[in-house]
């Protein structure tokens, strides 16, 4: 128990090291708010105005000590040009963002596994060389040729899917398929490509194992030799990697979310950086490099569920 | 291996049996009968319509609030709030009398008091900033009618009514902010309530039919008239890559895309379903603009090189591509305008490289670093700035193009230092164009330093004549200002114009009765 409680808390210095990092960037990129949010005719004395007014005209270390202190109590402030609080940005996107990297990573279990764990058992077949020249394409294709080519198949040619945009679950389990659906099978397929074949190659490696071996030859049925003996043991390389795919799919939707026009963190992220809204910009980045390290810290305490060696 | 492939064969069916039950139904269920979908070029992000000079904005201003004047297709000046008006005998005080029954979204009655702090509000822009100080006194006649009192005759309406900088009646409270602090709520008065508990930015703005708003009985006429809402609900829709916006227009996912960028044209013309039309006559004012606080673009004989190299056909054809979506207009006014006046020659209609050439020998020009900001992500924008860097090479001048975005550039373009010390030579933008045709609205024609827009010409006597055509009562006086105007500002080369651009607008075909405007309208017109 110790161990995990020393886990968790470890998260700390890192987040604040995130925050300081975070805040840092924000204070070396070129552009200011201020004359962003100026009207073009707008006066020095004018921005320097709204520059006072934003508290940006304040020492970047007593900048950084308001933040924080205000970040400590769960308040990242409130976008400069909306208002909106960043909380509330953030709430508004994480329901999409989080529908679609669960249904990327549902795709990307679903097929990988199965398929990388079929090449491992058929090793040097044609099925073998099939699933893996699939997997290198899947890796290789950029995503938005995926969603592009999936809009002209499923929204076009066989109006099952929409084009666009996301439809919450409030509106109904079926829009929000729908909605998702598409998006998801795009990305996550190709999480998939590198899942199938780390699957392969680590149940490959078990496959050889004397255990393994002894299933066989004490009569075991093939079925429960590979998913009791051979994927149990293959478990911790393949959920590290699916951990890592989660955190990144996290943040690493924004082309997805871009095609299908999704308003997850994402699109969230670039829009801010765009616009040189920094309290949304350190808010988001902050939450996702703690949802990060929460994932990855996750993945590190569940190995105990395959290993009960491993202490933490 | 057999019971393997029947688990394999169990998680396919199971992925098929469940995408096919999603699959079962059209997707068109989805869209809401009388809910207008539309995508805008640009995300919402600011409520406040006066906040600054981005476009949604304004546009939101339309929407939610309404105004005291607008103009009419021919450009008349036509009451919107505003029931009467009258001017005294020494045309100085203008007395306004509002409609009577007209109610603010939360349901409190537009009194004179709201309307006259609103029209202090509007002045208060930097645009109007010189105006302002001849307004003597905004004063309150009744409940109903309010005046103001000019201390010199000048034709205030024009510019209060004007559909760029118009006056957005506001509840006195709002009115009365500094105009650098936005508003936080809109509380308008005008045919759609924007719906701020629905607004989610860098998606959609959602505005729901305003069901108390009384429009005015005159017909229709593009800002002026009646504004009659003929659906439940307006959407907004920010769709950031713009393949996906055609695609979903195309789908009937949306009704309209209100600027289609040029490369999907040629696709949605062969659509079905879909129209692509130019409601925009005026278009945008595209420009070339020089540092002239800097070496070496101080001295107006490198200006006019760098004028001498410019060919408009050259920009708008590799920027825009299809002619019917620009124009080549060698004018410092955009070419819609009545004031606008070409100029004679060749010049901006074919290259001089020759002359260019003479020219910077003329000038002395010593080699010094000439900084281009290049905004990446405007492809217009991206592609003027090549270009110019392609021609002043031609000529000899030492050109750095500065990859940048439109955020940075923004900020850039403030800095007066040395383009060797962070500061810059030259950059590209596009203004619409009921926003520079005239010489007084034109911001690159502002020739006093200490007010004028980035790049700073300084030419007294250029100034004396803009302010001189803002005063002018007469039209004879004011075209013979113009003209002067016009042919110092050919040697003086306080930018260089590229040409009239025109945004495409598409949408489905059952969308009837658009106005035809820079601003987009959503009263009036109907979804079958």
């Amino acid at each position: 128990m110790n161990s995990v409680v020393y886990r968790v808390l470890s998260i700390v210095p890192i987040c604040f090291v995130v925050a300081v990092v975070v805040f840092s960037l924000m204070q070396m990129a070129p552009g200011d708010p201020a004359a962003m949010m100026s009207d073009d005719f707008a006066s020095e004395e004018q921005i320097e105005r709204v520059r006072r007014d934003l508290g940006l005209d304040q020492p970047v270390i007593v900048q950084f000590s308001l933040w924080l202190g205000r970040v400590l109590t769960g308040d990242f402030g409130s976008s400069l040009f909306s208002k909106i609080p960043v909380t509330t940005l953030i709430m508004q996107r994480l329901e999409p963002t989080i529908s679609l990297a669960a249904g990327a990573m549902l795709v990307a279990i679903a097929t990988a596994i199965p398929l990388g764990a079929l090449a491992a058992v058929m090793s040097h077949s044609w099925v073998d060389r099939l699933v893996m020249t699939i997997a290198v394409l899947g890796f290789s294709l950029p995503s938005f040729v995926l969603g592009y080519g999936g809009v002209w198949l499923f929204s076009f040619k066989l109006d099952w899917l929409p084009v666009q945009g996301y439809a919450s679950l409030a509106s109904g389990f079926e829009p929000w398929l729908k909605s998702i659906l598409l998006p998801s099978l795009t990305l996550g397929l190709i999480s998939a490509a590198f899942l199938a074949r780390v699957t392969r190659a680590t149940v490959l490696e078990v496959l050889s194992e004397d255990y393994v071996r002894t299933g066989h030859a004490k009569g075991l049925a093939p079925r429960t030799v590979i998913v009791l003996h051979v994927l149990k043991n293959a478990a911790i390389p393949i959920v590290t990697v699916i951990g890592t795919s989660i955190a990144g799919l996290l943040s690493g939707v924004v082309i997805v979310e871009s095609v299908f026009a999704i308003p997850g963190i994402g699109s969230l992220v670039i829009d801010s950086v765009l616009k040189r809204d920094y309290p949304v910009i350190q808010g988001v980045i902050l939450f996702l490099s703690i949802g990060y390290v929460v994932v990855n810290l996750s993945i590190d305490l569940s190995y105990r569920l395959f290993d009960p060696r491993i202490e933490g | 291996m057999e019971d393997f492939f029947i688990m394999l064969k169990a998680i396919a069916v199971s992925i098929a049996l469940g995408a096919a039950m999603v699959m079962s139904q059209s997707t068109s269920s989805l869209a809401h009968e009388k809910t207008l979908r539309v995508s805008m070029l640009y995300d919402l992000n600011l409520i406040d319509p006066y906040a600054q000079t981005g476009y949604l904005p304004r546009y939101l201003g339309f929407m939610a609030y309404d105004t005291l004047f607008s103009i009419d297709s021919k450009g008349n000046i036509a009451p919107q709030v505003a029931d009467s008006w009258s001017l005294s005998p020494d045309k100085l005080v203008h007395t306004i009398k509002i409609r009577t029954g007209l109610k603010f979204h939360d349901g409190s009655p537009v009194t004179a008091a709201d309307v006259a702090a609103s029209v202090k509000r509007a002045l208060q822009r930097n645009r109007f900033i010189h105006f302002a100080s001849l307004v003597t006194s905004v004063d309150i006649v009744d409940d109903q009618t309010f005046s103001f009192t000019l201390s010199r005759e000048f034709k205030i309406l024009d510019y209060l009514a004007n559909i760029h900088t118009p006056t957005f009646i506001m509840p006195k409270a709002d009115a009365e902010l500094p105009i650098t602090q936005s508003i936080s709520k809109v509380n308008g008065s005008g045919p759609f309530i924007f719906r701020h508990d629905l607004w989610k930015p860098g998606s959609r703005a959602i505005f729901d039919k305003n069901t108390a708003y009384s429009p005015r009985s005159e017909a229709p006429d593009f800002m002026s008239g009646g504004k009659h809402v003929n659906v439940d609900r307006v959407e907004w829709v920010y769709i950031a890559d713009k393949r996906t916006a055609v695609s979903a227009l195309k789908k009937g996912e949306i009704d309209w895309i209100v600027s289609v960028q040029p490369e999907y044209i040629a696709d949605l013309k062969k659509s079905q379903g879909v129209e692509v039309a130019v409601f925009d006559d005026s278009g945008f004012d595209a420009v070339l603009r020089m540092n002239m606080t800097q070496p070496p673009f101080d001295n107006v004989k490198i200006r006019q090189a760098v004028m001498a190299t410019v060919d408009q056909e050259e920009y708008l054809g590799l920027a825009i591509g299809d002619p019917e979506y620009y124009k080549v207009c060698a004018s410092y006014l955009v070419c819609r305008s009545p004031w606008a006046v070409e100029m004679p020659g060749a010049t901006l209609r074919k290259k001089d490289l020759p002359l260019a050439r003479k020219l910077l020998k003329e000038g002395g020009y010593k080699g010094e670093k000439i900084v281009i900001l290049d905004a990446q992500d405007i492809p217009s924008i991206h592609q003027y700035a090549l270009i110019t860097a392609q021609n002043l090479r031609s000529i000899g001048m030492n050109v750095e193009i500065r990859p940048t975005d439109q955020a940075t550039l923004l900020t850039s373009r403030a800095r007066r230092t040395p383009p060797t010390e962070g500061g810059w030579s030259i950059f590209h933008a596009a203004s619409a164009g009921l926003t520079v045709d005239t010489i007084v609205k034109n911001h690159y024609l502002w020739m006093n330093p200490q007010r004028a827009f980035f790049g700073w010409p300084d030419n007294p006597e250029m100034e004396k004549l803009r302010i001189d055509f803002s005063f002018a009562t007469d039209d004879k006086v004011a075209h013979e200002i113009n003209r002067k105007f016009h042919e110092l500002a050919w040697t003086y080369v306080p930018h260089i114009p590229i040409g009239n651009t025109f945004e495409a607008s598409a949408y489905r075909t059952n969308i009837k009765g658009i106005i035809k405007s820079e601003v987009p309208t959503f009263w009036n017109l109907t979804k079958d």
